[in-house]
């Protein structure tokens, strides 16, 4: 259960009376790690932004049914995590369409615009590419339970229990899917790690 | 430290980077178990490997999208229930008064064939009626009554005071 003051409940609360503030400042808080949750599993820029928006989307659409039983934090990854579980399933049964055909009427939207935001030192930039490439390949190579355990883990708002809720699983279900996955990533990262390349400075 | 102090201390690891303090504990701890030596440096080298990962690429005007997004799916619900309301009206206004339009039509050519039937019923009838007159009359009328046929045509062409004695006359 979550602690009444979760600030981000209270600012939800504020949406579901129609609060557009309230909705534009949830969005700033969020949208990064809805979208690296997103991109992580979808692999692909374009249509995880996309389905990141409609998680915000369906956030404000589903603002009156909200009730403070969990933490927001854990309503919003489920939402995202059941998306991106829709669009894995309905990319296994229409391979070919993409998310920007289905939301064709949104041609009046502004076009995305996007700042880079890779700052390398030139002779570190190599090294950091390659170790930074093959650890993304690693985590896309996990099964999705162990990779969405493993990043939302990284999220220190999020206890083991908002883990386990969002994935539906037991705490100690959280905790092997974690220790799994990154003995899969140990194993195939190994030679990289001990480079001592990510070792902080 | 016991192994599961030192579990505790690496499931710790994986959420966020351990105190010195604790660094230190495991330290301590791993001098006595070094075969978890290197499990535990590539552990820590994996955590911040993942601390490290660059964040996925997000456009600088993703709130302003997900906004207008907002602001659109607002006006196609707002469409779909004007649309509802205005199938409301024509279910609660117009089909009421075209449903009383087509009783009364309904009703008017209801009573226009209720009439037709009627009087086809009543000419059969009449036409009926007359000929069975003509049958009882043909039937009923004596031969010999004809004989006199001349004269009561003939009393027609001039009416007299005295019609009763001619007649009387004329039938002698």
């Amino acid at each position: 259960m979550s602690s009444p003051v979760d600030p981000d409940a209270a600012l939800m609360l504020l949406v579901k009376q129609g609060d557009r503030d309230a909705f534009e400042a949830l969005v700033e808080k969020y949208k990064q790690p809805v979208m690296n949750l997103v991109y992580r599993t979808l692999s692909d820029g374009t249509e995880a932004e996309d389905l990141a928006q409609h998680v915000f989307l369906q956030v404000y659409k589903s603002a009156h049914r909200y009730e403070v039983s969990a933490k927001f934090s854990t309503w919003i990854f489920t939402i995202a995590r059941n998306l991106c579980l829709n669009e894995i399933r309905r990319r296994s049964r229409h391979p070919a369409e993409s998310l920007d055909q289905a939301s064709a009427e949104h041609d009046d939207m502004p076009a995305r615009q996007f700042e880079d935001v890779k700052t390398f030192s030139p002779p570190d930039s190599l090294l950091q590419g390659e170790l930074e490439t093959k650890i993304e390949e690693a985590l896309r190579e996990l099964p999705e339970n162990q990779r969405t355990a493993i990043q939302l883990c990284r999220n220190e708002e999020l206890s083991y229990d908002d883990i386990a809720e969002t994935l539906k699983c037991s705490v100690s279900a959280v905790k092997s899917l974690i220790h799994r996955g990154r003995e899969t990533l140990k194993q195939k990262l190994k030679p990289y790690l001990r480079t001592g390349a990510w070792k902080e400075k | 430290m016991n192994d599961l102090e030192y579990q505790r201390l690496l499931e710790a690891g994986w959420r966020r980077k351990l105190t010195s303090e604790e660094e230190l504990h495991v330290q301590a701890f791993l001098v006595s178990r070094p075969d978890l030596q290197s499990d535990f440096e590539d552990d820590l080298a994996l955590s911040q490997a993942l601390e490290h990962l660059p964040n996925a690429p997000l456009s600088s005007n993703f709130t302003s999208q997900v906004l207008q997004m907002v602001s659109l799916d607002e006006r196609m619900a707002e469409r779909r229930l004007k649309l509802t309301r205005d199938w409301r009206w024509w279910i609660n206004h117009l089909i009421p008064r075209v449903a009383l339009g087509a009783l009364t039509v309904s009703m008017g050519a209801l009573g226009f064939l209720q009439y037709q039937k009627h009087s086809l019923q009543e000419r059969a009838q009449n036409a009926g009626a007359f000929n069975r007159q003509l049958e009882v009359a043909a039937r009923r009328v004596p031969a010999e009554m004809w004989g006199d046929f001349e004269a009561i045509r003939r009393l027609n062409t001039g009416v007299s005071a005295s019609a009763d004695d001619e007649l009387l006359a004329a039938l002698k």
